[in-house]
């Protein structure tokens, strides 16, 4: 059973009822004049009150005459709704598990460590957090860049471990893309799921970009002899799907992974706050969520395309934009410790 | 080497060219032809997941007879210079019977 969703430029919201009513498979159809030209992107952006600014690319000048784009897509919808219904995550106990403090039976014994995580972890949760400077340092490591492979996946999954391996254990590592991705059944063609990233993560861990260095094209799983001595596995995970435990999680834990719809705009996106306004669906897309602003209502990322595109790889894209609140997870990841 | 593509004038043809936009490379035509007509594009992602290739097919409308070469690029549009893949095609456009 398929169906149709008719989706407007306005709109790139897809609702969480619309999706969870469709079984596996979804099809979007963006009709209508699309252009990509430089200064109709800027009008489109005007017009809809976005403040984001787009950078003129050579490939924004090229005439095109383009009746209708559509395209496809199939999602797992069953997986996308058995995440969406989990309950939502106890905080204190989330915090709890991600500090390493160990409990009997669902109880955990009284610590200064866990009267710390009582008393400041909820109750306050500031407008903004970037974890660039957050705790007097610096927590995100260097912008990365996937090249031509759909390894999306694992480099926002890896770009959030080794900022918890900053933040849990205050040290700096560059970490395998190649591993994660090549070793855990990625396909540069095919793509990845998140869960998978994590599932490899808690079971195997990754060593570093110097043991299995990148290249952006299908490779064999194939790690350095000494794999095992310098892999760095996660013990914790948690799924998060509402606001406040996401604001909550990202003040008080780290960064977090996140999925989201690409569109053809987003190419051209320069600096300021995201939000789609023209172009068409192109594919889903995998990054580290650094922060967020409160003020000016968005969530702070890291991209792998290199620091060329964007605000130098950063971006923000404004909340409940290309369905990343309202249909995709946020993947929080901790506990990292040295495998043995 | 290019690939030649033989229509007649008011016939319709497409060009499918595999690529993945989620990394940030996108095929784009590199000029316009008045012989030809840009009238479509459809992409095609090739699985549920997320980083997933497209398959992009332009559909375009023979519009008057000759011999063009179409030039596609695969590159980001901020990396100015880099042409990850560049694919030619011969069009033989002959009149229309």
């Amino acid at each position: 059973m398929s169906y149709t969703i008719h989706h407007a430029y306005e709109d790139c919201i897809i609702s969480q009822n619309e999706v969870l009513e469709s079984v596996y498979t979804m099809r979007f159809v963006d009709q209508g004049m699309e252009s990509l030209k430089f200064e109709e992107i800027e009008e489109a952006i005007n017009k809809q009150g976005a403040s984001w600014k787009a950078k003129e690319y050579d490939f924004l000048s090229l005439p095109e005459n383009e009746l209708a784009k559509r395209l496809g897509v199939k999602l797992d919808v069953e997986k996308l709704e058995k995440d969406r219904l989990q309950p939502k995550p106890d905080m204190v106990r989330v915090m709890a598990d991600f500090a390493g403090l160990k409990h009997k039976d669902g109880v955990y014994p009284l610590s200064d460590k866990l009267a710390e995580i009582i008393q400041t972890g909820p109750i306050y949760i500031p407008k903004v957090v970037d974890w660039r400077d957050r705790k007097g340092r610096n927590n995100v490591t260097s912008v990365k860049d996937q090249g031509g492979c759909g390894s999306c996946v694992a480099f926002g999954t890896t770009a959030t471990l080794e900022s918890m391996v900053l933040i849990e254990h205050n040290a700096s590592v560059d970490l395998s893309e190649a591993e994660l991705f090549f070793c855990g059944g990625g396909s540069c063609q095919l793509g990845w799921w998140p869960d998978n990233a994590v599932t490899y993560l808690k079971s195997r861990g990754i060593s570093t970009e110097t043991c299995f260095p990148y290249h952006d094209s299908q490779m064999p799983c194939n790690t350095c002899t000494e794999r095992d001595g310098e892999a760095i596995q996660i013990m914790n995970s948690v799924i998060l799907n509402d606001m406040y435990s996401r604001k909550h999680y990202i003040k008080n834990i780290g960064p977090v992974m996140c999925v989201f719809e690409v569109y053809l705009d987003f190419y051209a996106y320069h600096t300021g706050v995201y939000s789609h306004v023209t172009g068409s669906f192109r594919g889903l897309h995998c990054v580290e969520v650094i922060g967020f602003d409160d003020d000016r209502g968005a969530w702070i990322c890291k991209n792998s395309w290199g620091n060329g595109w964007g605000n130098g790889g950063f971006f923000l894209i404004a909340y409940g934009q290309c369905a990343i609140d309202s249909t995709y997870p946020f993947w929080g990841i901790g506990g990292t410790r040295w495998h043995f | 080497m290019s690939e030649t593509i033989k229509a007649k004038v008011g016939d319709i043809f497409d060009i499918v060219l595999e690529g993945n936009p989620t990394t940030g490379f996108i095929w784009q035509p590199l000029v316009p032809h008045e012989a030809l007509e840009h009238v479509d594009t459809y992409s095609e992602v090739q699985s549920s997941l997320v980083g997933a290739a497209a398959k992009q097919r332009f559909l375009f409308k023979a519009l008057a007879p000759g011999k063009i070469d179409l030039v596609f690029r695969y590159s980001r549009p901020w990396e100015k210079g880099k042409i990850r893949d560049e694919r030619i095609y011969s069009i033989q456009i002959d009149p229309a019977k």
